[in-house]
């Protein structure tokens, strides 16, 4: 027994250290509760769609049929083999301050070294990108419910009509207090997204996100810190690698844990990681 | 690093202090993964070595082969249990 003691210590300690950083996690929505409700003694009042959870002891999403909240994150997760689906919710943005962003990103462009006449050549546009072409009137925020890490500010094109199935939409991401760098992101409707970074073309496209099973993994990674806590996407293959590296290690509840103590007691696992996450990043 | 109580403080503070600095945002992710992979294929197989070398389970000029990934686990049971099976 005496000499488990340092095995179960190593354990007790990970077990500690995860569910400590676990009850760290802030989601955006649960920073504006409304505390001042008459009940008392005073409990959150969750936003709407969302309800108190008393085990984490925090506001969760409700769950559609067929979803239940995960023990540790909260989020909803599809019953069975745990992995969330994409639940896009939209809305238009009213706040002028955003909008006023969009515009200056967009006018600042040329100052960035933005070449819109090959940008729009790539984009397959007939014409060549103007602040004129984009509509900052009617803005939408678009982020997924299942997981509340950022939001797409878009400013989409006015040639987009519903008689066309190809979209455009000037694009900037946000976590709620800094805005990345922008992208433009080309839609076929139930098809594909194309992500194209300003000065380097096409970066990703996604085929799948139409699917009801689709999860945002593929784009995991590409979402990532740059410098001057700014935010840019860019879905290379190392950043992807290193990003579901880090993934694995923080965000998966007890496989999290499992890796953690795994990697300390036998080094090659974080190899055996990054194998896996440059083959499913790089080639898949 | 005889003791084994030294051998798991040595191992897991700076692996703990690295799951920290990269969950709080102290690091950013290519440093996080650069720090990985320095803890897990020289600072691990380091302080095994030197684990293994005190307490006489292995001799000097085989202290290298730690740093060959998975060639010591076949001195686990000593290394994380005090015990001299396999």
């Amino acid at each position: 027994m005496k000499k488990l003691l340092p095995f179960l210590s190593i354990i007790l300690v990970a077990l500690f250290f995860i569910s400590c950083t676990k009850n760290q996690l802030v989601s955006p929505s649960s920073e504006n509760q409304n505390l001042t409700g008459k009940v008392s003694p005073n409990v959150l009042q969750c936003n709407e769609g969302q309800h108190w959870d008393y085990y984490l002891k925090k506001c969760v999403i409700t769950c559609s049929s067929g979803y239940h909240n995960d023990s540790i994150t909260g989020a909803c997760v599809l019953d069975g083999n745990g992995k969330i689906p994409v639940n896009l919710q939209t809305r238009s943005v009213t706040d002028v301050t955003i909008k006023n962003t969009l515009i200056s990103t967009f006018n600042n462009l040329a100052s960035s070294g933005v070449n819109l006449v090959e940008l729009s050549a790539e984009l397959g546009l007939g014409y060549t990108i103007t602040a004129d072409s984009i509509d900052f009137v009617n803005v939408v925020m678009t982020w997924d419910a299942n997981d509340l890490g950022g939001k797409a500010i878009t400013a989409n094109f006015k040639s987009n009509s519903n008689a066309n199935n190809i979209g455009y939409g000037f694009t900037m991401f946000t976590d709620d207090t800094l805005m990345g760098k922008p992208i433009i992101i080309k839609t076929s409707k139930n098809n594909y997204l194309k992500y194209y970074s300003l000065t380097e073309g096409l970066i990703t496209t996604i085929s799948n996100y139409a699917s009801s099973s689709y999860v945002f993994s593929s784009i995991y990674g590409s979402y990532y810190p740059g410098s001057g806590g700014e935010k840019s996407i860019k879905a290379t293959c190392d950043v992807a690698t290193i990003q579901c590296m880090t993934d694995l290690y923080s965000n998966h509840g007890w496989v999290s844990i499992w890796a953690f103590v795994q990697t300390a007691f036998y080094p090659p696992t974080a190899v055996a990681v990054a194998a896996t996450c440059a083959v499913h990043n790089c080639w898949l | 690093m005889k003791s084994i109580l030294n051998f798991y403080i040595f191992i897991s503070l700076p692996f703990i202090t690295l799951m920290l600095a990269s969950r709080y945002h102290l690091i950013g992710s290519y440093t996080w993964a650069i720090f990985l992979f320095i803890y897990c294929l020289i600072y691990h197989p380091l302080i095994s070595g030197l684990r293994l070398l005190a307490n006489g389970i292995i001799k000097k000029n085989k202290f290298w082969y730690n740093f060959i990934p998975g060639w010591n686990s076949k001195y686990f049971s000593f290394l994380f249990f005090n015990t001299k099976g396999k």
